[in-house]
């Protein structure tokens, strides 16, 4: 109110020009927080690697225009990194489990291939890698085959190797044609740890062009040194997105190897959740990484993680995948109400089965998730 | 901690390089290496809440310029970085692997010449992934090669004010230095930090 009176005292003072200049900047300045107010705001959370960054992705692919030429061709660098920094953890991990295994001979790497396995690691661990030729593709692919790596792969849990190893290392004779301009789906797997926060805008606009809602999304480091710069993004939020890679259970934290990455998650979701700026916020959870879970489930026991230890598989197949789906999807309904107070348990919470690298199922879980905020929206104006 | 160590040239402030347009080709390393670009470069980072890279290259930068024999001043400079951008909760802490951290914690030589060097590698390539491209489209990039050509025009500096545009971000604006919030996190109870 204070305001309001001094402004109004500044007006009598000054000449009428400049009065109505002072009144159209402040009608502009209203009408856009006006504008402001109808924005959603959407926060993407999660612990590291969880899958953010490639919603935020498929997002732009979606609802914006997508990734021109040069955008694409942006990522070639990132692509590059991502198989001399992979190939390298991988040779240096063999080296290592060669030396200090129970099980060591079958991690030597072979006479031919050792050469080219030193001559990599050192690329590896350079500032600037060099352009990935025919001949360093050639290379890459014959150390890639040797069985010691492959056998170094076989527990790259233990390792920090990316989600995008094995889908790159198939496809290096391509990403080493001199014409190379990465495709939509190279952009997806490729592996950029965030740091800091990056926003889009965006309307989701569907074939029946009826949302018309607009969203601003904002995509974090998951790291834990990221998390504290979270809390610059907390307030006015409509919902907290939050990520959790459930084929995660048998790896460690890419930034303290002693956490197992679900209990991470654990932990973090419920910190979340307990955050008095959310009290009215929905979340929305997306188990994500399902198409990893689905096969590493059948090889990898579900109680290696402590979250999980008191699991029990009934049986094999598609349906033991499903049985342990519902079982990780059951701890985290209960992880919610636990720590919900009670006041707020009126709040949207929904689980969605997500695989960010799949656009369609990116799609079809984006206009559910629209669909759950309009209805929010209207049963909150009193039409619902 | 460069000036409180008496180290001359201490990077940020000094401005006697020579002014010339940075090509963005170059890699990002050698061009961190221009002070001047550096500035813009950190002011761009803060901006979008990733300066802590960028200030710990700035630093690993100053402790390169100490000579090798002067191994007290090396300890309290090392010991600076650490305490600042490695330890866990630390106020500026980097987002490294759990394996480059270690090797730097459980070090018996805080005067080795390569103490920060693969951290440093993970930090120019985080850097270079994530931040560089968003760089080269932002006002702090097209202001900083605006002030390059006035410098050669031997015209007088503004201030930059006003310029702050970024692809980034639009509606954030986090202070200058996005770790000083210890009053957010005690009001919200954030303090509860999931860290173990």
């Amino acid at each position: 109110m204070g305001l309001v009176c001094s402004r109004n005292r500044r007006y009598r003072d000054s000449d009428p020009e400049e009065n109505a200049q002072a009144a159209e900047i402040e009608r502009r300045i209203e009408s856009e927080t006006k504008a402001e107010k109808h924005i959603q705001k959407l926060l993407l959370l999660g612990a590291g690697e969880s899958g953010k960054s490639t919603i935020f992705k498929q997002i732009k692919l979606l609802f914006q225009t997508g990734f021109d030429e040069a955008e694409l061709r942006s990522y070639t660098p990132v692509i590059f990194a991502n198989v001399y920094q992979t190939i390298k953890v991988l040779h240096d991990g063999a080296k290592e489990l060669a030396q200090n295994d129970l099980n060591s001979a079958k991690y030597v790497i072979s006479d031919e291939s050792k050469d080219i396995g030193e001559k990599l690691s050192e690329i590896g661990s350079r500032l600037d890698y060099p352009h990935l030729t025919k001949d360093l593709a050639k290379e890459i692919e014959t150390l890639w085959e040797d069985a010691a790596i492959q056998e170094t792969y076989a527990r790259g849990n233990e390792l920090q190797v990316p989600d995008c190893t094995k889908y790159f290392m198939e496809n290096l004779q391509r990403l080493s044609d001199a014409n190379y301009v990465p495709t939509k789906g190279d952009v997806l797997y490729a592996r950029v740890r965030t740091t800091g926060v990056v926003e889009i805008q965006f309307s989701p606009v569907g074939e029946n062009k009826r949302s018309g809602e607009v969203y601003r999304l904002f995509d974090v480091g998951g790291q834990r040194n990221e998390r504290r710069k979270w809390i610059h993004l907390f307030e006015g939020v409509t919902a907290v997105i939050f990520c959790a890679a459930i084929s995660e259970y048998d790896q460690t934290l890419f930034e303290d190897e002693s956490k197992n990455r679900l209990m991470e998650t654990k932990e973090l979701f419920e910190w979340i959740l307990k955050q008095p700026c959310f009290e009215k916020t929905s979340f929305m959870l997306f188990l994500n990484k399902f198409d990893i879970f689905e096969k590493k489930i059948l090889n990898v026991p579900l109680n290696v993680c402590e979250w999980f230890k008191d699991y029990q598989p009934v049986s094999s197949g598609k349906q033991e995948i499903e049985h342990a789906y519902e079982f990780v999807k059951k701890k985290f309904e209960e992880l919610y109400f636990q720590s919900s107070a009670p006041d707020r348990v009126d709040r949207v919470f929904k689980i969605y089965r997500t695989t960010a690298l799949d656009q369609k199922v990116v799609k079809k879980t984006f206009k559910l998730v629209d669909e759950t905020l309009r209805r929010r929206n209207l049963f909150e104006a009193g039409l619902l | 901690m460069g000036q409180a160590l008496g180290i001359p040239d201490s990077g940020v402030l000094a401005q006697s390089e020579p002014i010339s347009r940075i090509d963005p080709n170059e890699p990002l390393d050698k061009l961190l290496m221009n002070k001047k670009f550096r500035q813009s470069f950190m002011a761009f980072s803060d901006s979008c809440l990733a300066g802590e890279s960028v200030h710990f290259f700035d630093e690993v930068h100053e402790l390169s310029k100490i000579s090798e024999n002067d191994c007290v001043r090396r300890i309290y400079m090392a010991r600076h970085i650490i305490e600042k951008y490695i330890v866990a909760g630390a106020a500026m802490e980097i987002n490294i692997s759990h394996r480059s951290k270690q090797e730097i914690l459980s070090t018996s030589n805080l005067a080795r010449a390569d103490l920060f060097h693969n951290a440093l590698n993970e930090i120019v390539q985080l850097m270079k992934t994530n931040l560089a491209k968003d760089y080269w489209s932002s006002m702090f990039f097209l202001k900083f090669q605006e002030e390059c050509d006035m410098r050669c025009n031997g015209y007088e500096l503004e201030q930059m004010t006003g310029w702050n545009y970024s692809p980034r971000l639009s509606s954030v604006h986090g202070t200058d230095d996005p770790f000083h919030q210890d009053h957010l996190l005690k009001n919200s109870e954030c303090g509860n930090d999931t860290d173990s």
